[in-house]
């Protein structure tokens, strides 16, 4: 499947470009790849846990491969996990 | 019984006459509102074959019932000549579709006769009763409550 | 006798404001340090109950008024102290009345059994008050509803029991968009904190809308972060020095539940005074979805909400709904005259005149004014629902045995009469349903470490042009493995079928699916969450659920804000023109052929990037008879419905797309299958509205039959 590349500076700007992106994507599922992520902040967290309700209530699954550390941290900074983000989790 | 609207004399009330394929039938004129000339309706999806569908009287939506497919002489093809009979019963408002009108006409209720038996017509159960005119036509009254569909899709 | 009539019926229109005035009072006097004057406003709203009652001769109500208003004066003059005890007492009184007044205006019989037993309570309150003034212990008196539990709970343990009491202070923050604008960052904030100390970091997304709502300028998280001790308040103000104004923040001792925003003052003579454990009105309004309530719902404390029960005397008249519902009609018609009028001056060829079209547009703006000021004076708050709620979950926590509480937000969200009336049923059982279904038993909760008081919140609020109602409870969450096999044991489903988890709650509206094992005195009644869905699609809405298991399941139900007019597609379906809906709409296409595909003998499925969308043909669905043309010179409308199905209707043409007035088809006729109403166009003939979801519903529930019969149709 076609992975979705992540913004590498994944801020405020970027979040209403991406979150469009995303609702194109809509109804299927699909995979975000958050290899190139190398700045993220707390709205880019938000709308991925948004966009994971999004897909959840659609019944389709989201999920994120090769997280980078970035990415990885600035989940963690703001108490959140992939789980948020992903669907299919127990979260 | 259909309620009608009281008239000076006890036992005497007015009936609307009306012709379908050449035979005369009457309703009581307490259930009559208006008489129009007919208009193209809208179809109703899933109706019975004898409801024609619905027109707009003064924004309303009110149904119109083919009274020649009813009684069972087939259905009619509407033209400009035909009527629409508006009729108000049990609190619905409903379009009854006829050749013409031919009347208003006063009748004594004791004239009225039953039905005699006629087998397996289908007029039958919505005629209440046979009025011998004076020029010897017979009146058919029709009985409102049997003719209307009956109002669908109120579950509780 | 005309005369004595009116004033009966005046009377009772008074009996439901005066009701409404005392089932609130007490809701205020179970809030601790409530105002005195509550109490004379609930024994005034009493008194003249009685008052009106007497002069209609209604004896019951008035002996019964008589007691319950002996009783609340003996509660004013501080002879009965509010206990938990009494509150319930004076709440089961109070909804007494109002059954009192209800049988008394139907003309039928009072539960006397009822009536008699409370008044044996009451006279039990009235005369040990006269036999010993020291005892306030009024345990003798027996309360036969099976749970004092929903009472001793907040008082027996006031900590939750999950979490150990922490001797640290617990940070609550949710930041808003401004915050955001300004270039910072809550992640910056938290990093802040955490070098103050270790600090225990929880973040809360319940709040966060579904990507097609979310807007990065409604930002929706939220936190708590739980410091070590001896990491004083004065430090944690000093990480949010600059962003206090545009972040609803507090800083408490212990777990507390309010959120206050940063600019009021922190009030801890107000918290420290309590229990922080009693049931708060208003309490942690997740981070606003309109400013206006972001406002107002933290402030509105019983205090204030006291105030603006007293002070409700904004001058008002009383106007039968029978001649603003004619006002309605008239406007209707107008607004269809208006069509009709230009529809005249276009075949006239005058349609290019400035000045008649100037005329006209105007017209067609001071209508939809008048329409839009007529729909507001039947728009009312959503408040006379809400309130009635509260019974019902008191009724419903005292039948299941479940303690829980009703947290109300969004009550002065306005939506039409009609609307307010039929909402009533739905809700009502959705409530029910929640407590029954929804929360789990006091054991499991303690095991999952929840409180053991269940929480269900009923909240509302504007949303981009509908009404969004949402009942959630903080149980847990849907158990999707039962509930599919409950569908499959009762052959709602095929057995293995492929379904998704929202595909699996939707089983919990189909017609006879009834979650619980045992049949429940409460919720069982063979009356299912399908009953609830019908009567929300008969106002024009939709239900959705979201469950996460373990934390609890909210349904919403999103309402138009009008019964009167709905935004619709004119399509041309053989010689008839029909509305869709515009809300159901997708989106509008003309296929190529590589992108229809037969599946069997008729049916076929449209490909639109990467999906596969079943395509009904509306001219088969209703039987109307296509002239020629045929499929080629077809238009297909994707439409998705609030259960997510997706479908592509085939219609012959769309010509316009404009508001139309509904009008009812039942009135005259009955139910059409598929057709939710009907309109008048501009040239005065009649339109039927499509009801998309119940095309799709039909479909989809005999698929192989519905599909089979199209194809021998068309």
């Amino acid at each position: 499947m076609h992975a979705l590349p992540l913004p590498e500076t994944f801020d405020r700007k970027a979040v209403s470009a991406f979150a469009r992106t995303l609702l194109d994507h809509r109804g299927a599922d699909a995979v975000l790849d958050a290899s190139g992520v190398q700045r993220m902040g707390t709205l880019a967290v938000e709308m991925l846990i948004s966009a994971r309700k999004q897909w959840q209530t659609d019944g389709k699954t989201l999920s994120v491969r090769d997280a980078s550390e970035p990415f990885l941290t600035a989940i963690e900074a703001v108490g959140a996990s992939v789980d948020h983000i992903q669907t299919g989790g127990p979260a | 019984m259909l309620q009608s609207i009281s008239h000076n004399s006890v036992g005497k009330s007015d009936v609307v006459a009306f012709k379908l394929a050449d035979q005369d039938f009457c309703i009581d004129i307490g259930l009559v509102r208006e008489i129009r000339g007919w208009t193209p309706t809208t179809m109703l999806p899933h109706a019975p074959d004898y409801v024609k569908g619905v027109i707009n009287l003064r924004g309303s939506v009110v149904t119109v019932v083919d009274l020649s497919a009813r009684l069972g002489f087939g259905a009619a093809t509407p033209s400009h000549r035909h009527v629409v009979i508006i009729a108000m019963h049990a609190g619905r408002i409903v379009g009854l579709l006829a050749d013409l009108v031919s009347d208003i006409l006063p009748i004594n209720e004791d004239h009225i006769q039953a039905v005699p038996d006629i087998a397996s017509n289908p007029a039958r159960e919505f005629i209440v009763g046979m009025i011998t005119l004076e020029d010897g036509r017979i009146l058919r009254k029709i009985d409102l409550a049997q003719l209307l569909p009956a109002a669908h899709g109120v579950e509780a | 006798m005309a005369d004595m009539d009116e004033f009966r019926d005046m009377f009772f229109v008074e009996c439901d404001e005066l009701l409404e005035v005392l089932a609130n009072g007490l809701r205020q006097m179970e809030q601790p340090g409530f105002d005195k004057e509550t109490v004379h406003a609930v024994f005034r709203a009493v008194h003249s109950v009685k008052g009106g009652a007497a002069a209609f001769g209604l004896t019951t109500l008035v002996t019964f008024a008589h007691r319950f208003e002996t009783v609340l004066d003996l509660v004013r003059s501080d002879k009965i102290e509010v206990t938990p005890l009494i509150m319930g007492l004076l709440h089961r009184c109070s909804d007494c009345l109002t059954d009192l007044v209800g049988t008394a205006r139907s003309g039928q019989d009072p539960d006397e059994v009822k009536v008699d037993g409370l008044m044996t309570e009451l006279d039990g309150l009235i005369d040990s008050d006269g036999e010993e003034d020291t005892a306030f212990e009024f345990t003798p008196i027996t309360l036969d509803f099976g749970a004092p539990l929903s009472f001793d709970a907040p008082l027996g343990l006031d900590m939750p029991t999950a979490e150990p009491a922490r001797a640290g202070l617990l940070v609550q923050m949710a930041p808003g968009f401004q915050l955001y604008r300004s270039g910072n960052d809550p992640m910056a904030l938290l990093a802040s904190l955490r070098k103050l100390g270790d600090c225990d970091v929880v973040m809360n997304d319940e709040s966060v809308a579904p990507l097609e709502d979310w807007s990065p300028e409604q930002p929706s998280l939220a936190w708590e972060i739980g410091m070590p001790e001896g990491i004083d308040e004065a430090a944690i103000m000093s990480v949010f020095e600059f962003v206090e104004d545009c972040c609803m923040l507090s800083i408490r001792p212990a777990p507390a539940p309010e959120i206050t925003p940063a600019e009021n003052e922190p009030e801890p003579e107000v918290a420290a005074q309590h229990d922080p454990a009693p049931a708060e009105a208003v309490q942690t309004p997740p981070p606003p979805t309109t400013p206006d309530e972001a406002s107002t719902a933290p402030a509105a404390g019983p205090r204030a909400a006291a105030q603006s029960d007293a002070g409700q005397a904004a001058p008002t008249i009383r106007v039968a709904l029978d001649r603003v519902d004619r006002l309605m009609n008239m406007i209707g018609e107008l607004v269809i005259k208006e069509a009709m009028l230009s529809q005249v001056i276009q075949t006239a060829g005058m349609h290019e005149q400035p000045d008649v079209i100037a005329g006209l547009d105007a017209i067609r703006q001071l209508a939809s004014d008048i329409q839009e000021s007529v729909m507001a004076i039947r728009a009312q708050p959503l408040k006379l629902v809400f309130q009635r709620m509260h019974r019902i979950l008191r009724e419903a926590a005292d039948a299941t045995g479940k303690p829980v509480r009703l947290i109300t937000i969004g009550e002065q969200t306005e939506v039409d009469k009609t609307m307010i009336e039929r909402l009533v049923e739905p809700l009502t059982h959705m409530i029910r349903n929640s407590v029954d279904h929804g929360l789990e038993d006091t054991v499991t909760r303690q095991r999952r470490g929840k409180p053991q008081e269940g929480t269900i919140t009923l909240s509302a609020a504007h949303r981009s042009g509908r009404v969004q109602i949402e009942v959630s409870d903080d149980g847990g969450g849907i158990n999707r493995a039962k509930v599919r096999q409950i569908a499959e044991d009762r052959g709602l489903v095929a057995p293995g079928a492929n379904l998704s988890p929202a595909e699996i709650d939707q089983l919990l509206f189909l017609p006879g699916f009834s979650s619980k094992d045992e049949v429940s005195a409460l919720s069982g009644r063979g009356v299912g969450l399908d009953v609830v869905r019908r009567e929300i699609m008969g106002l024009g809405g939709r239900v959705m659920i979201q469950s996460t298991e373990g934390e609890g399941t909210t349904f919403s139900i999103a309402l138009p804000l009008t019964l009167a007019v709905v935004e619709g597609m004119l399509i041309q379906l053989g010689d008839q023109t029909m509305v869709l809906p515009i809300t159901a709409v997708q989106e509008t296409l003309r296929p190529e052929s590589s992108m229809l595909h037969g599946v069997g003998h008729g049916s076929q499925l449209l490909s639109n990037r990467g999906e596969l969308i079943p395509i009904i043909d509306l001219c088969a669905s209703f039987g109307v008879t296509q002239p020629e043309g045929g499929p080629d010179s077809s238009v297909l409308i994707v439409v998705e419905t609030d259960s997510r199905k997706r479908a592509a209707f085939r219609v012959d043409a769309i010509f316009d797309q404009r508001q139309v007035v509904i009008k009812s088809l039942e009135q005259n006729y009955g139910r059409v299958p598929g057709v939710s109403a009907a309109t008048i166009l501009g040239d005065g003939k009649i339109a039927l509205i499509i009801d998309p979801e119940e095309i799709l519903l039909s479909m989809s529930n005999d698929q192989g039959r519905r599909m089979a019969a199209m194809a021998s149709n068309g």
